[in-house]
């Protein structure tokens, strides 16, 4: 009997997945544990593989298809065996509207059945309307750069029977000639979030209605940090960035302070023993936060070699789920953009504390009479109340300071 | 008469040359070696040859469709016109034209022109152009008497005449207009009558006797010089049909033989002999060279290749500089 | 930069060529002391002479002729054909003689002609001198038809006409003489072949040439407010015709209007729209190819019947508006 392929649910929140690519093609034998497609979920693209030996026998949801969870997405079985009867989607109409070659030409470019699309008021398909329906299938991130372009995310040409992403979108860009400048609208354009916007945002939500947050501020004396930082960065061959140093100081002043290390478990605590710290990573569908596992154990030049990888990869929307679970505290840096010099950064649940990295800012201070210029780092620690106290909560992020202020700790 | 031997032995190998030619070509025709059609100018020889055996290297002609004899008349090389008529790349249009637009601007031929009086005003710009450029010379330009009653032959005579150019109308009038008689086309029978409506001198005369004609023609050209256009009718008779297709269903038998009497080369040879500018067996020499000549300008004409097909859309601009 | 007229500068793209070439000719009726039925060759007598600037009998079969046999032999004639319709008269001497004394002498001549004429409908010149016939020529190989519809571009073109060594048909627009704009001063020519675009569009393409460029545009202006930017591509040179310009112009708009005073039915316009149906701009036309153009009919006298049977400018902006949707 033939066996299903489903759309996995690759994640607790994940209710649809879109399919990238079909890794294999209808005939093609199939083995167990074989990749035989990509499917995105809205964190990451994975790999999706065979759970049976066999032949695949039919696709039956197509490139840039959106799924819900479980549903069918292919038959793998003997080679000649009939999969059952699936309940197929819109059924394809009878006749092929009347289509202008514009619009042709674009359903071929973007693979799609022309057949697939339902004819217009009018009867006539013209090149938007197949726009239109290709513009729904852009990813969310091309979508977005498309838009804030003031380009058409439909008229941009794509890998045939792919979604538009964002390479397409930056290549038609690059190649666009400027225009004479068209008037900017005054109507009220409505842009939908991403996938990962909604559920972070979900989140969030729930974490500022839930926890009594408080956030220390404090200013660490950065002047000797940042030579230290220079001087390692002439010698090495790695960059250490100041994030970098400041996780590593985090995670020993963690392991000072335990009871940072934490998440609320009901009316318990649970110290964790491991100091996994989540990087914040601002990508362009929205923030992710990829983990540094045992940050405490690893060596500066470890950390920061993981660190850009997680940070990368998190861009690529190539990280694995794992990779985007099990933090046990997260850091976030708002300094890097420039205009704010500090924040309160809201915690991630189930943790119970995130170290916000503000900016650098030169002070003038006067040290025996003498004025002296100082660089100070800006940091603030957002801390669940009802696991630490005020003298806990200061205690770590003194720890915080003290390190920053005498860099060479970090790095022993 | 005071022409000299070779201006005499010019004109009767001219016309030798002319009717081998003809007949040459027709027998070609007969073969299915021809493309199209052709028009024979057989028993009107000495119109074009006497006339254009007048003129200098620098006078012009333009050519009726009938008009070998003007071609040969004026110079023309026998093996590029017979390679034309056979289509050739080696013919003087490149097997463009055929025999019905030959044309050499090398010898002064402006072309043949298969539009009837089609060339008459092309005539008169020609002749403008030596006017408005002060060149000793004048232009011949050949039609027939149906081409007198084309509206461009009118206003062609018009415009020289008022203008005053230098140009020679000359037309062979063979008495038919295709199949056409005079009579049935014309309510004159003298076509020189015409040049009075232009103010123009016309003259009429037979047009088979070959000395007669080169030296009304040598007298004209010195009166176009002085004193602009002037009309000359040379009346001639066409011994073949109109083309090759023609069934010659509309005159009889009696007329064409009573004309074949009055042939041009005859009599052109009996009147050499009688006054004993030619021995009959120079003239017999004449006949042999003028067969030998259309003898080579088939095998040249046979031998030439084809035009390449890859060039038939050569020429239809110039490039300009 | 100064503005003169259409006519203005026609008379000084020929008066400067007259001036610089010698072998240049100019025959027609009535241009002498008369100055032409449409002031054209005002004080070129004068300047030129009887020789070189010569009023001719009513003989439009032997203009033509003298001026293709004047050509063949070295000579640049300009010869003015007083109204296009008269082109009929002489149909043989223009189709059968000077698109063809080339090709069929096999290349022995070349021939330099000029025929200048007044083309086009609108003064009440009814059936007989009111006609666009440049269908007839374009459709002739050998000829070259040219169309400008601006002061600038006659001079430019004219002088490209004189100094091309074939037959060139050079159809002005009667009721663009008095037009004025501006012409730059001294030499310059303007190269046969080449579209001007009037106006850069986005989202239709007006492909169009002489009396009703102007039309164009202003119904290009008329539907800017609608969200609609047309495109107006200027052809002026109909054979050879910029097929390059035409092709990337309905590539980029994906809609094309063609519009002609010429009547509909075998006019350039369709030439026009079958270089497009088959071209890559094919694939990227949203909407079918459309002719604006003049009505099957001859020229009726009365007025308002004479506008009915040309574009105006409400109808051409409508077909802009059907084909946008």
């Amino acid at each position: 009997m033939a066996s299903s392929v489903i759309m996995p649910k690759a994640g607790m929140a994940m209710e649809e997945g879109v399919i990238v690519a079909w890794l294999k093609k209808e005939g093609d034998a199939v083995v167990r544990g074989e990749p035989i497609a990509e499917i995105e979920t809205d964190k990451a693209v994975m790999e999706l593989e065979a759970e049976a030996d066999g032949v695949l026998l039919t696709i039956t949801r197509g490139v840039g298809e959106k799924v819900p969870v479980t549903e069918v997405i292919a038959w793998i079985g003997k080679s000649g065996e009939i999969p059952p009867a699936t309940a197929t989607a819109t059924a394809k109409a009878a006749t092929t509207a009347a289509a202008t070659p514009a619009a042709r030409r674009i359903a071929v470019e973007a693979g799609i059945e022309l057949a697939s699309l339902l004819p217009p008021p009018g009867g006539v398909l013209h090149a938007d309307d197949v726009r239109r329906h290709i513009r729904k299938d852009a990813t969310p991130l091309a979508s977005r750069i498309a838009e804030a372009a003031a380009m058409d995310p439909g008229s941009v040409p794509r890998q045939e029977g792919s979604r538009t992403h964002k390479a397409d979108v930056e290549a038609a860009l690059s190649s666009r000639t400027p225009s004479s400048g068209d008037p900017q609208s005054t109507e009220d354009r409505r842009i939908p979030l991403t996938a990962i916007q909604r559920i972070t945002g979900e989140r969030l939500a729930r974490s500022h209605a839930e926890i009594p947050s408080v956030t220390l501020f404090a200013l660490a004396d950065a002047t000797r940090f940042l030579a230290v930082r220079k001087e390692l960065n002439d010698e090495g061959s790695i960059r250490i960035s100041v994030n970098d140093l400041v996780i590593r100081a985090c995670a020993k002043a963690l392991l000072a302070n335990p009871r940072a290390n934490a998440v609320i478990d009901g009316d318990g605590l649970i110290l964790k023993g491991g100091i996994h710290i989540g990087v914040a990573v601002a990508t362009d569908t929205g923030l992710l936060v990829p983990t540094l596992r045992d940050a405490a154990r690893l060596s500066l030049p470890d950390l920061s070699l993981r660190v850009k990888d997680l940070a990368g990869r998190a861009r690529a929307r190539r990280l694995r789920p794992e990779e985007l679970e099990g933090g046990t505290f997260t850091i976030s840096n708002i300094g890097m953009y420039g205009g704010a010099t500090s924040f309160t950064p809201i915690i991630n649940q189930p943790q119970v504390g995130i170290l916000g990295i503000g900016a650098l800012e030169e002070r003038l201070f006067l040290e025996a009479g003498v004025p002296v210029v100082r660089t100070m780092l800006h940091l603030s620690f957002s801390f669940d109340h009802r696991a630490l106290d005020g003298a806990e909560s200061s205690s770590f992020i003194k720890a915080v300071k003290d390190l920053i202020e005498r860099p060479l700790l970090i790095l022993s | 008469m005071g022409i000299p031997k070779e201006k005499l032995e010019e004109l009767y190998l001219k016309m030798a040359q002319t009717r081998r030619f003809e007949e040459t070509a027709a027998r070609l025709f007969t073969e299915g070696k021809v493309h199209g059609t052709a028009h024979f100018c057989i028993g009107e020889e000495a119109t074009g040859v006497g006339v254009c055996s007048a003129l200098a290297a620098e006078d012009l002609i333009a050519q009726t469709h009938r008009g070998h004899n003007q071609a040969i008349g004026k110079g023309m090389k026998i093996d590029r016109m017979m390679a034309e008529f056979l289509g050739k790349e080696s013919g003087y249009c490149h097997g463009r034209g055929g025999c019905m637009h030959i044309a050499d601007y090398g010898s002064g031929s402006l072309g043949a022109n298969g539009i009837v009086g089609g060339g008459i005003p092309i005539a008169v710009g020609a002749a403008f152009a030596l006017h408005y450029r002060k060149v000793d010379a004048i232009t011949v330009c050949f039609f027939g008497d149906g081409a007198a009653n084309e509206g461009a032959f009118h206003e062609a005579l018009n415009l020289a005449s008022v203008w005053k150019l230098p140009i020679l109308f000359v037309c062979v009038n063979n008495y038919y207009a295709m199949s056409t008689p005079l009579g049935e086309h014309m309510n004159i029978e003298d076509i020189s009558l015409r040049a009075g409506s232009y103010g123009i001198r016309g003259q009429s005369m037979d047009g088979n006797d070959v000395v007669s004609v080169y030296e009304a023609a040598l007298e004209a050209k010195d009166y176009v010089k002085k004193n602009g256009p002037m009309l000359l009718v040379l009346n001639t008779y066409r011994i073949a049909g109109h083309s090759k297709s023609d069934p010659q269903n509309y005159r009889t038998k009696e007329e064409v033989e009573s004309w074949k009497g009055r042939d041009p080369i005859q009599n052109t040879r009996s009147r050499f002999i009688a006054e004993g500018s030619f021995t009959a067996a120079e003239l017999d020499a004449l006949d042999a060279r003028a067969a030998g000549d259309v003898a080579r300008a088939v095998e040249y004409a046979e031998a030439s290749p084809e035009p390449d097909v890859s060039e038939a859309l050569r020429d239809i601009f110039a490039e300009t500089k | 930069m100064r503005e003169i007229s259409y006519a203005e500068a026609i008379r000084e793209a020929l008066s400067e060529e007259m001036r610089r070439d010698d072998s240049i000719v100019f025959l027609g009726e009535d241009i002498g002391v008369y100055g032409g039925a449409f002031g054209v060759s005002k004080g070129m007598y004068a300047e030129f002479g009887g020789e070189r600037v010569r009023n001719t009998p009513i003989s439009e079969t032997a203009i033509v002729g003298c001026g293709v046999g004047a050509a063949m032999v070295g000579l640049r004639p300009v010869v003015e054909i007083m109204f296009s319709d008269f082109l009929a008269v002489a149909m043989d001497q223009v189709v059968n003689q000077a698109a063809k004394a080339r090709y069929q002498f096999g290349g022995q001549f070349k021939v330099p002609l000029v025929i200048r004429t007044p083309s086009g409908s609108g003064t009440g010149a009814a059936e007989q001198h009111s006609q666009s016939l440049e269908a007839w020529f374009v459709h002739t190989p050998g000829m070259k038809v040219i169309a400008p519809s601006t002061p600038a571009d006659a001079k430019g073109l004219l002088k490209t006409a004189i100094r091309d060594d074939n037959p060139v048909l050079f159809l002005e627009q009667k009721l663009l003489y008095r037009v004025k704009g501006e012409v730059p001063d001294g030499d310059y020519t303007i190269p046969f072949g080449k579209a001007a675009c009037r106006r850069e569009g986005r989202d239709i393409t007006l492909i169009t040439y002489g009396r009703m460029v102007a039309r164009c545009l202003e119904a290009a202006d008329s539907v800017k407010v609608e969200g609609i930017e047309a495109e107006v591509l200027d052809l002026r040179s109909l054979a050879p015709m910029d097929k390059e310009a035409i092709v990337s112009s309905a590539k980029k708009c994906g809609r094309v209007l063609i519009v002609h005073e010429a009547c509909l039915t075998g006019g350039v316009g369709a030439e026009i729209a079958a270089i497009v149906a088959d071209s890559e701009a094919f694939f990227h036309l949203d909407a079918p190819i459309r002719r604006c153009c003049g009505s099957d009919s001859p020229v009726p006298y009365n007025r308002t019947l004479e506008e009915s049977i040309v574009p105006g400018i409400p109808l051409i902006a409508d077909a802009i508006r059907s084909l946008c949707r």
